[in-house]
């Protein structure tokens, strides 16, 4: 590691103060905020605040509708990290390979990156609407009831296929610089050894991916988690009603439609506590597990 | 092995497999978009009387002009050039600032020793 020592003492002071102070107004201070009033209950008309403690939690804890919001989120980002991510390995491995047409290929499956996820739900939604969706008349025809907005898992459904759709182009961008910085001569010696082409790939190509893998998998998780919203919103046209939400999403339902501030802002400190140990895991396995070369 | 092989080395049989592969991808990926863009060529009555569009109509330019040209707002003026104006700059500097912030704080903590710079790290590296 390059230590070029300066002696100027104040200098990386004033070179960390402006990240520092963005930090801090847009991230500590509503951090702490939020804190703060999840162990209130706000007036919904903004007359004041009564201190609760930590009813807020407790309640949450107690919510059979929160704790199954929970577990879709978890199922859902489960489901959108790994398809997304497999789908994306797996055009990338070929695309990689082949020789004619590579660059078309590879423009256009990275096409759909510049689609804004309220777009992107729109577009789930027009293509499964309950009577004029392309989507429901497929299902028709193998005599399966498709309804989007009623029945659960089937708004479930178009919500995964939505979130995998918009992820695979940025999963396959990275997967496909990961594997164009796969050296050739091991790939080549591996040949030699290995006349299987999965076999080579799970023993060689995977594991030299592994750093481009993980980094994709938090950023699938936090992807799933987070940056959902819009196509959560599109698709169930703002009212959810019944239908499947994530975590984030229940967070600006409570507060900002049912003005229960105290509640979400609970509901934000324990995802804020996700994201810290998400982070903290990152870290760690970058630290010891994963070389990057 | 004398199967025949194409210009890569691969099985001609494999090749086509790849290919076929992307291809799938490819209409998985681009379908909605050229259903949206279909669609776009239609007029509103019709798109809510039939849903998505899988042919080209004649609407297109008429579409595309009331988007980015119909002004409407509290004050009447904004148009979608106006919006586009406005996410662009808005785009561009959060793009620019950022780099360019973390550029500087990341600077500081690798090239310099002082005694802030772990516990710096960490307040930055936990958002």
């Amino acid at each position: 590691m390059k230590r070029a020592v300066f002696s100027t003492r104040w200098l990386p002071l004033y070179l960390l103060l402006p990240q520092l102070s963005v930090i801090f107004v847009f991230f500590y201070w509503p951090a702490y905020e939020a804190v703060r009033t999840s162990f209130y209950l706000e007036d919904p008309f903004g007359f004041g605040s009564t201190f609760v403690g930590l009813e807020n939690y407790i309640f949450l804890y107690e919510s059979k509708e929160y704790l199954r919001i929970a577990g879709f989120t978890g199922i859902f980002t489960v489901v959108v990290t790994f398809f997304s991510l497999a789908i994306a390995l797996l055009l990338a491995v070929r695309a990689d390979k082949v020789i004619r047409a590579a660059s078309t290929y590879k423009t256009l499956l990275m096409w759909v990156y510049a689609v804004a996820p309220p777009v992107a739900g729109l577009l789930g939604y027009m293509f499964s609407h309950q009577s004029l969706g392309p989507l429901t008349d497929v299902f028709a025809w193998f005599g399966y009831d498709y309804r989007v907005r009623v029945n659960y898992w089937d708004t479930a459904s178009i919500m995964i296929l939505v979130a995998v759709w918009k992820q695979v182009p940025v999963n396959f961008i990275f997967f496909l610089s990961g594997l164009q910085s796969v050296s050739k001569s091991v790939q080549e010696a591996a040949l030699i050894d290995n006349p299987s082409a999965i076999g080579r790939f799970w023993s060689i190509t995977f594991p030299l991916l592994a750093p481009t893998g993980f980094f994709l998998l938090i950023t699938n998780i936090t992807y799933s988690m987070f940056d959902t919203f819009g196509i959560i919103d599109t698709i169930t046209n703002s009212e959810p009603g019944s239908n499947p939400l994530t975590l984030v999403y229940k967070v600006y339902l409570d507060g900002f439609r049912g003005n229960d501030l105290g509640g979400s802002s609970a509901q934000s400190v324990v995802l804020m506590v996700l994201v810290l140990a998400l982070t903290v895991v990152q870290f760690r396995m970058l630290e010891r597990r994963i070389h990057y070369s | 092995m004398s199967s025949r092989r194409s210009r890569g080395g691969f099985p001609r049989g494999e090749v086509m497999f790849d290919h076929f592969i992307l291809w799938l991808g490819s209409a998985f990926m681009l379908t909605p978009v050229v259903a949206a863009l279909m669609t776009a060529s239609f007029t509103d009555v019709e798109i809510a009387r039939s849903g998505l569009q899988f042919a080209w109509g004649d609407q297109f330019l008429t579409n595309f002009d009331r988007a980015m040209n119909d002004a409407s707002g509290f004050t009447g003026t904004i148009d979608g050039w106006v919006m586009l104006k406005n996410s662009f700059i808005l785009g561009i500097g959060f793009a620019v600032g950022k780099i360019v912030i973390s550029m500087l704080a990341a600077y500081a903590i690798v090239y310099f020793r002082f005694r802030l710079a772990v516990p710096a790290f960490w307040v930055i590296f936990t958002t």
